[in-house]
């Protein structure tokens, strides 16, 4: 029998969670974007400051605004589950629980940072949220979450996802979006992109980058991001404050908590309460961060100050990165394909509190596909990063004998994401991997330009 | 506010300027007809939110996001005119 652990809808949590307040260290602050030319004579806040106060705080929690909460009542507190019939599968000792962001009604955790990003902006006297998406979760997030503000929202997806993923951009039209394939021709940045490569598959840094320039000369349009941003991952909390809860009422403690990570924010929602509840207990709980092969800011980047955007027009911050030039190949996990890794996330890996470790596509299909016949639900390609490692964390239970308590985060489900799958049944899945020449030539310029560069050398 | 009282804000946002954005000059470079986007400066729009916190607790106050959204800041002087403006909106007694 499936064990599941709902809570009641008055149990969504009434605040996030900002880990700044529990962190034996300060976070590098941003560094401003270095001037350049053809810049605008005026400076227009980019975001509103009432987002932006509590993000860099240190109060340890942070109310939610009566509207948002009402908005995540619609479908939150999401589900946990327990994978018996994976443990099964895999004859392990290891108690194999989940929890499922894919209920929303974009279908993952993004919509979490969407609703109060919307909210915010929408307070600030904003018209329209512009933002570039990579798998397209983010853009269906948003889309759906200007509506109920009447803002209006244009979406820059990555031509490589938008292709892949057609329904995505139907989604988000659906829901009143205007999406435009990056790079595109309506804005510079995208044209020196497809000057340099007509065949480019586009990245999230040049979406993101194509996303700013053209919010810049809307009126009252403002730029908005879901991914490393400290009030995003602040916003996402909400994951793992209902998972607490939740594993309470299983009357258990993960061993090992686990995400799929693209710049953080499905990894930090998940597991940042759980940091401040295992040192409550003082609790030895792991914390694993995993990424693809094809994009590894943190098991082969480097600790750098680095821009967010492939452009290098945005501030500076310290973080695990590939360089923001850094285009990665092309794989069904467009959301993971982000050249850096959110700054808190990063402080984290570098004080040794996270840990982090990556995949090859072909193993994470083989796994997505595996929990969604034992499980019945088919996992987003993102997500089953996490699987693998879930998966792999049961693996060595079995092998050691031990019991462990193995939390994961399914980040979204994958059923837009089918014709990977199809590929993955065709056996079509192709591994790709940069190699050290590559990831070392988008580096070099910031590490000549970062004079601690050499206190963090390549692991 | 006993503070406030005593201090001219305009030289408080300034040397706060200063603090978060490390620029390592004295105040009286800061004259308001200087482009925030000078090498002076170097102001971008992160920073800009990160000296409004500061502001806000060296105040005791909360700035308003349309005030900060609809502002079109563009020298030193427009920026303390901005913050002056939140400062008496909030009925400090300068």
């Amino acid at each position: 029998m499936r064990q599941v652990f709902h809570l009641e809808t008055d149990r969504v949590p009434t605040h996030w969670y900002n880990v700044l307040a529990d962190l034996p260290f300060e976070v590098p602050p941003p560094r401003p974007a270095p001037p350049r030319e053809g810049r605008p004579r005026t400076l227009n806040p980019q975001l509103p400051l009432s987002m932006y106060r509590p993000s860099i705080g240190r109060s340890r929690f942070v109310e939610i605004p009566e509207p948002v909460r009402e908005e995540y009542r619609r479908w939150r507190p999401t589900p946990l589950y327990r994978a018996t019939r994976l443990e099964r599968e895999l004859d392990t000792p290891a108690h194999l629980y989940f929890k499922y962001e894919g209920t929303s009604p974009s279908g993952s955790h993004k919509i979490n940072t969407a609703l109060a990003q919307a909210y915010y902006y929408a307070r600030s006297g904003v018209k329209e949220m512009v933002t570039g998406t990579g798998a397209g979760q983010w853009g269906t997030a948003l889309s759906m979450a200007c509506h109920p503000y009447g803002m209006e929202c244009t979406v820059f997806m990555v031509r490589s996802s938008h292709r892949q993923k057609p329904y995505r951009g139907t989604l988000m039209r659906l829901h009143g979006a205007r999406v435009i394939e990056s790079p595109s021709t309506e804005t510079e940045v995208g044209r020196a992109a497809l000057a340099a490569d007509p065949d480019s598959p586009g990245s999230l840094g040049i979406a993101n980058a194509e996303a700013i320039e053209y919010a810049a000369r809307r009126d009252r349009a403002r730029f908005s991001i879901g991914s490393g941003e400290n009030h995003v991952l602040l916003h996402q909390t909400v994951i793992g404050e209902e998972a607490l809860l939740q594993m309470e009422t299983a009357g258990e403690f993960p061993d090992v908590v686990i995400g799929a990570m693209g710049a953080g924010s499905n990894f930090a929602g998940i597991s940042f309460p759980f940091y401040r509840a295992a040192r409550e207990r003082s609790a030895s709980t792991r914390f694993l961060a995993v990424e693809p092969d094809a994009c590894p800011k943190m098991t082969r980047g480097r600790y750098l100050m680095d821009h967010t955007d492939y452009s290098g027009v945005t501030p500076m911050v310290r973080m695990y990165t590939l360089g923001h030039t850094f285009t990665a190949y092309h794989i069904h996990a467009g959301g993971l394909r982000y050249h850096g890794a959110a700054p808190i996330v990063s402080a984290m890996y570098d004080n040794g509190l996270v840990e982090a470790a990556s995949y090859s596509q072909s193993r994470v299909f083989e796994c997505g596909a595996a929990f969604a016949r034992a499980e019945g639900v088919v996992p987003a390609p993102e997500s089953a990063h996490a699987v693998a490692a879930a998966i792999d964390e049961a693996v060595k239970a079995r092998e050691d004998g031990a019991e462990r308590v193995v939390l994961f985060s399914l980040s979204g489900h994958g059923l837009l994401d089918l014709t990977a799958y199809e590929s993955h049944l065709a056996g079509n899945t192709v591994d790709v991997v940069p190699t050290d020449e590559q990831i070392q030539a988008s580096l070099r310029p910031l590490v000549e330009s970062d004079e601690t560069a050499g206190a963090h050398p390549l692991p | 506010m006993d503070r406030a009282k005593n201090l001219d804000p305009a030289a408080e946002i300034k040397d706060i300027m200063i603090g978060v954005l490390e620029l390592g000059v004295d105040r009286s470079l800061l004259d308001d007809s200087v482009s925030l986007y000078s090498p002076v400066v170097g102001l971008d729009s992160l920073s800009l939110l990160h000296i409004l916190v500061r502001i806000e607790k060296r105040f005791d106050i909360e700035i308003d996001d349309e005030d900060v959204m609809s502002a079109e800041l563009s020298d030193v002087g427009s920026l303390v005119e901005m913050i002056r403006r939140a400062v008496e909106a909030k009925g400090v007694d300068e």
